[in-house]
């Protein structure tokens, strides 16, 4: 992305292009940090939507104080899974996903996506909040390890050590799937 | 935990995950960390392989349009640009200057104000700026209706203090912001048009509502004109929903389900058109969820067979109509599930989202089995999976199982099992036969 400072200052001033350009640049790291988080296709479809209007509600609120956009867009995330989870609690609704449609591109290709994913969801449920947001942003949304840090208020080196934790605990939990039956 | 390892997973990460550099070529630069840290640098690897999924380009549409028309009615209020023009600068002048005037009061103060109080053309004067400043046609349109909204308000008001000759000054604007809605409206796309829609249709509902309260309590003098724009305000709001395209289908969908082997559920599916306009079929989706003791829903993936072979794409059900769809599905058995859901969702030409309903249902079970029971019986092998299903009957198979002969299918095992608490059965010994 094109320096991303002066994008969002001219986003905050009103350009609707500089806006879109952020849009187009984080809406798949938005979109696949949010399926890992929920689980469901459809879930992470209204909620990648409801985390470009509040970012765009907080827009004049941000200041660059050391902290990365993606850090801030990131947190406006997190507090929308933290939301969903809430509300979810006082639901019985099931997750309802989509399902995998031909055309152009190859469908067993798309079908081992799909279970790969629905694997790597099950799987890091049983990790803990921290480890699974590690996983989310740094695998799925693709930031640095100075980004997760940020947006996770802790520091680097914290970070590398649930980096680490998170991995071998996702490793036990795959494996030992595997070795069920 | 170890600081440096941290740091040289984190490098590994960021060189072979980040970067696509080769695992074993850094692997091979770090051979005393080699062991622990290749199997971790293989799960970061498939971690972000497995996450990346791609989002539709419809969606990524469909929610910038969304977040393009949130922009354009809240993004602009903060700073003034240089290049709007001219009459924009002096109506925003003139506010501004009224705000200096000791006027900001004012205008807080007009939002309640009615037609004849000192403060109502500041509240008009308002409504103008805002129209100004919105600039999509959806925005508008929304914005129009939200007037509408305001002079019902007004109508209730004056009706109360019996001022007739307002009330249909009232509703003569009443009648011209629909009719700018119904302008900003025609150029706008589909969607936009379906929630506009919705919106005129909820907001007829409460200011109907509204009104027909204060008739029953307007004096007399009131009571006559006040009826008049109820019947007008009614015919203008079915006008312009009718000038956004017409009714859309509407689809009641109703699923039965039920068990009827530990692999097998069978069902009817009702859909019944409540619309006025016919409902084509143009996509279905069934899915079996299932839960274990204490886990949380998972999909069933092993599904064989999930057969409705009559409700599918293209299908037209007419207005006042239902119809009836058998379906039945095969899946590899659960025997660890303890409850299972069926779901299904029917997508309609014209509406966007689903039609959906789920049903819960008890898994099958083999009945008169007691935990820690043996149980023995022989038949053909049916199925290989993580469960076994021999005789129709699924077992669980562990590394545990002690299996004589070759695993295949369609031979003839003997199974001893033991049943489990859950009245699943968990295999001890299977012998095959040639």
């Amino acid at each position: 992305m094109q320096d991303e400072k002066a994008l969002v200052e001219q986003a905050q001033a009103g350009n609707s292009t500089a806006f879109a350009t952020l849009y187009e640049g984080y809406f798949d790291k938005i979109y696949r940090y949010l399926l890992l988080r929920v689980g469901s296709k459809t879930e992470a479809e209204d909620l990648t939507g409801q985390v470009f209007l509040k970012a765009l509600e907080a827009l004049p609120s941000f200041r660059w104080r050391g902290a990365p956009f993606a850090s801030w867009l990131f947190r406006i995330a997190h507090n929308q899974v933290v939301d969903h989870w809430r509300k979810a609690s006082k639901r019985t609704t099931l997750p309802l996903d989509n399902s995998i449609r031909g055309g152009e591109v190859d469908p067993a290709a798309i079908v081992e996506q799909k279970l790969r994913i629905e694997e790597l969801v099950a799987s890091v449920r049983d990790l803990t909040e921290a480890q699974r947001q590690v996983i989310a942003l740094r695998f799925a949304a693709g930031l640095s390890i100075a980004e997760v840090a940020k947006a996770m208020g802790k520091k680097e080196g914290a970070v590398k050590a649930l980096q680490h934790s998170a991995l071998r605990a996702l490793r036990r939990i795959l494996l030992r799937s595997e070795g069920d039956g | 935990m170890d600081k440096r390892f941290e740091d040289l997973l984190e490098e590994g990460i960021e060189r072979v995950v980040v970067k696509g550099e080769n695992l074993e070529e850094f692997l091979a630069l770090h051979p005393g960390e080699m062991r622990e840290l290749g199997p971790l640098l293989e799960m970061a690897l498939a971690a972000a392989r497995a996450s990346q999924v791609e989002p539709s380009p419809e969606l990524k549409a469909r929610l910038r349009y969304r977040v393009q028309a949130a922009f354009q009615d809240k993004g602009r209020k903060r700073l003034l640009p240089l290049a709007w023009p001219r009459r924009l600068v002096a109506v925003v002048a003139a506010v501004l200057l009224f705000f200096l005037a000791g006027g900001g009061t004012a205008l807080a103060l007009s939002a309640d104000s009615v037609p004849g109080e000192v403060l109502y053309p500041v509240k008009i004067a308002k409504e103008r700026i805002q129209q100004a400043f919105t600039l999509s046609k959806g925005a508008k349109a929304r914005l129009q209706v939200k007037f509408a909204e305001k002079r019902v308000n007004e109508i209730a008001k004056v009706a109360q203090r019996g001022r007739g000759e307002k009330v249909k000054q009232l509703s003569e604007k009443v009648a011209q912001h629909l009719e700018k809605a119904q302008q900003a409206v025609r150029s706008e796309v589909a969607k936009a048009k379906e929630e506009i829609k919705a919106l005129l249709e909820e907001e007829a509902q409460k200011h109907l509502a509204l009104l027909q309260g204060v008739l029953e309590e307007a004096p007399e003098e009131a009571k006559l004109p006040l009826r008049r724009a109820i019947e007008r305000s009614k015919g203008d709001y079915e006008g312009t929903i009718r000038a956004l395209g017409g009714p859309l289908p509407s689809l009641r969908l109703q699923m039965a389900a039920q068990a009827i082997a530990p692999d097998t559920i069978v069902g009817l599916i009702i859909l019944a058109n409540e619309g006025e306009v016919p409902a084509v079929i143009e996509g279905v989706e069934d899915l079996l969820f299932w839960k274990g003791e204490g886990e949380e829903w998972q999909q069933a993936r092993e599904v064989i067979l999930s057969s409705t072979p009559a409700l599918k794409e293209g299908i037209r059900i007419p207005p006042g109509k239902a119809v009836k769809f058998e379906y039945k599905v095969i899946f590899t058995p659960l025997p660890q599930a303890r409850e299972l859901k069926k779901a299904i969702a029917v997508k309609v030409a014209g509406r966007e989202g689903v039609f959906r309903d789920v049903v819960n249902l008890r898994p099958y079970a083999d009945k008169g089995l007691v935990p820690g029971e043996k149980v023995e019986f022989r038949g053909v092998i049916e199925s290989i999976n993580r469960h076994w299903i021999v005789e129709g009957r699924p077992v669980l198979v562990t590394k545990d199982t002690l299996i004589e002969g070759k695993p295949k299918r369609n031979l003839i095992a003997e199974v001893k099992a033991e049943v489990r608490p859950d009245g699943s059965l968990i295999a001890k010994k299977i012998k095959i036969e040639d």
